[in-house]
Order: structure tokens, then C-alpha cells, then sequence
């Protein structure tokens, strides 16, 4: 809750900050769904405007996300731990899919186990 | 009953002085399965038949122990640690996690790593691999972990390591650290320095150690 997470898709969301975990629990991890309202986005040029229609991001947005990468270590089940240098996430539409059509950093194999299926094929690297 | 490891026989001394203790109150209700297992093994004709083919008689999961004990009196915990560690050594990795072997020959804080793993205990052929500066090791006997950190794509990664895991395939050291004077290096989280722009370095040797392999 509170935490501001970095978004690494296109979607337009540069800083995101969690204000609901939808899980009935006090904290999320990697491959748990959250609401974020945008704390900073990328300008949107008139051009852009013109030419998407599509729902761009602004700031302030209240949108859905997954995070992907957590600065807290993460137990995998054959023993070993794995962390990030910080936290992250991937906004998320209407049918839980991924907002942007690119995503820009590594994410963690633990959405791989959750069924984060889109997620995982747009990474450019899992980890 | 010579035949049985000294742990063994050991833990069955040590069940057996727990039955003797309960054979004076006859109401108490004895762990039975732990009753067929010394009656079992001590040949004591205790009156536990008929509940015998109800429990899963335990089986001493490895019937000899590596190597006798030299101490008089050995502490059971260091043995059977020592013991694990042995059968779990399948590669003489535990060379390198010994304290006070010099610091060529074992894992440093610093030095660079690469780590393959198996992703399931069926299939041995599917493994991941990772490489990154060791920057803190845990010695904890068979416990033993140490911490890898990687620059991958800009964002920083670590993962840690259980060093006799039977899923960790392979332990290489493909570069001693220099210049680093610190058990843990948890400060190059904040400042990195130079430590992790060897990744095209890096990669080739690991290159190397993955053509090396096949």
C-alpha cells in the first residue's frame, strides 16, 4: 500500500502508486493484482491525441496492475531467493491483460507460475 | 544389530531409555510407531503386534554411515551435518565453501560466478543458468548459501543460492575478485563502481564454460 512502483510498459504510466491489493491481504507481491492511481506519465502531444483514440494514460489515472519485480526477496520453491533492485509493475485493462503492447525490463518467473501468460511472452527477459 | 549405523543405534539407545522410562506407567500411550521401530531394531519382546500393521515401520534412509566417527564421543548433530554434506558433495563444491582453505581455492565475496540449475527434479536436462559477483556467502553447514548480484537490463538481480541443493547442477568461479576486503559486499548495491560493466567479459566466459560443457 503507499509504495510507488516504476511501470516498464508502453502504456504512457511512468510511476504508479498502489493504493489497493485485491487479494485480502496487507501486501502483494510479484504476480499479485493491485490499483494504482498514476503519479507520473509521459506527455501527450496533440499528435498522438489525434492519431490514438485509444484511452492514453494521464496522470492520475486509477488503473489495475500486476507487479512484476519486487525489491523484497522472493522464495522460490526449489530453496533459492531472488530480488530486485526495485518494484514494478504492468498496468493491466479490463480483462486483466496488459494495457501497453511492449514491456521494457526483465520480470520475475513467478508470473510464469501464476498464469500471467501475456505478461511473460511480452518480456524481453524472465528471470 | 552390528551392522547399524552408530546414529542408529545411537537414536535407539536413546528410544530405548524413553521406553523404559514409559514402561513404568502403563496408561500412557507410547508413540507407536516409534515402538515397532525399536522393537524392531532392539529385538525387545514388547507386546506391540497387534498394532503392527496399522504404522508404516520407518527405514533408516541410508543403512551405513560414510565414515566412522573418530571422535570418543561425537556430537550426533555434527555427524549427521558432516554425513549430509558428504553425500550431498557430488562434485567437491564443498572445497570451495571451506573457511579457512586459502582464497584461491575457495568461493570469495567478489569473485565472479556462474551457477547452473536444474528447473525440476525429473528433468535433468532443462536448466537455468545465472552469473553475477558473490556478494555474501552464508556458512551454515549444509545450509550453506552465498548471494549472486547481476546488472541485467538496468535493473539490478540477486539471487541466493543453496550451495548443496541437489537442483544446483554446477558451481564455477570464472574470475577471482580483487580488490574487495569485506566479507558481505552489500555496499555495492549503492555504489557499484566499476564491478558489474565486466558483463560482455562475463558473458563470454560464460560462453566459454557453457562450450566447454557440450
Amino acid at each position: 500500500m503507499k509504495s510507488r512502483l516504476n511501470v516498464i510498459d508502453n502504456s504512457g504510466a511512468i510511476v504508479a502508486e498502489c493504493i489497493k491489493v485485491l487479494k485480502n491481504a496487507k501486501w502483494a507481491s510479484v504476480g499479485d493484482e493491485i490499483v494504482v492511481s498514476v503519479k507520473k506519465a509521459r506527455p501527450i502531444s496533440d499528435k498522438t491525441l489525434a492519431s490514438q483514440s485509444a484511452a492514453k494514460i494521464r496522470k492520475g489515472d486509477v488503473r489495475r496492475a500486476v507487479i512484476v519485480r519486487t525489491k523484497k526477496e522472493i522464495r522460490r520453491p526449489d530453496g533459492r531467493y531472488v530480488r530486485f533492485d526495485d518494484n514494478a509493475c504492468v498496468l493491466l485493462n479490463n480483462q486483466q491483460q496488459p494495457l501497453g503492447s511492449r514491456i521494457l525490463g526483465l520480470v520475475s518467473a513467478e508470473l510464469r507460475f501464476k498464469n500471467w501468460v501475456k505478461v511473460v511472452s511480452l518480456a524481453p527477459r524472465v528471470v | 544389530m552390528l551392522g547399524h549405523s552408530i546414529i542408529g543405534s545411537r537414536l535407539s539407545l536413546l528410544g530405548g531409555s524413553i521406553l523404559s522410562r514409559q514402561s513404568g506407567i502403563r496408561t500412557c500411550s507410547v508413540p507407536v510407531v516409534a515402538a515397532a521401530f525399536h522393537r524392531q531394531s532392539l529385538h525387545t519382546s514388547r507386546n506391540v503386534a497387534s498394532s503392527q500393521q496399522h504404522f508404516i515401520v520407518p527405514q533408516p534412509q541410508f543403512d551405513q554411515p560414510l565414515t566412522k566417527p573418530e571422535e570418543k564421543r561425537p556430537n550426533v548433530m555434527k555427524v549427521i551435518e558432516r554425513e549430509a554434506i558428504m553425500r550431498a558433495d557430488v562434485d567437491g563444491r564443498s572445497k570451495l565453501f571451506v573457511r579457512r582453505a586459502a582464497p584461491k581455492s575457495r568461493l570469495c565475496a567478489g569473485d565472479v560466478v556462474f551457477v547452473e540449475t536444474q528447473n525440476n527434479m525429473s528433468d535433468s536436462a532443462s536448466v537455468t543458468s545465472f552469473t553475477g559477483v558473490c556478494i555474501a556467502i552464508y556458512r551454515r553447514g549444509i545450509d550453506t548459501s552465498f548471494i549472486l548480484r547481476n546488472v541485467i537490463q538496468k535493473t539490478g538481480v540477486e539471487m541466493r543460492f543453496m550451495a548443496y541443493s541437489p537442483l544446483v547442477k554446477r558451481i564455477e568461479v570464472l574470475q577471482k575478485g580483487e580488490g574487495f576486503r569485506r566479507a558481505k559486499l552489500f555496499y555495492l548495491r549503492e555504489n557499484p563502481g566499476k564491478t558489474f560493466q565486466l558483463k560482455a567479459l562475463k558473458k563470454m566466459a560464460q560462453s566459454a564454460a557453457t562450450a566447454k560443457k557440450h
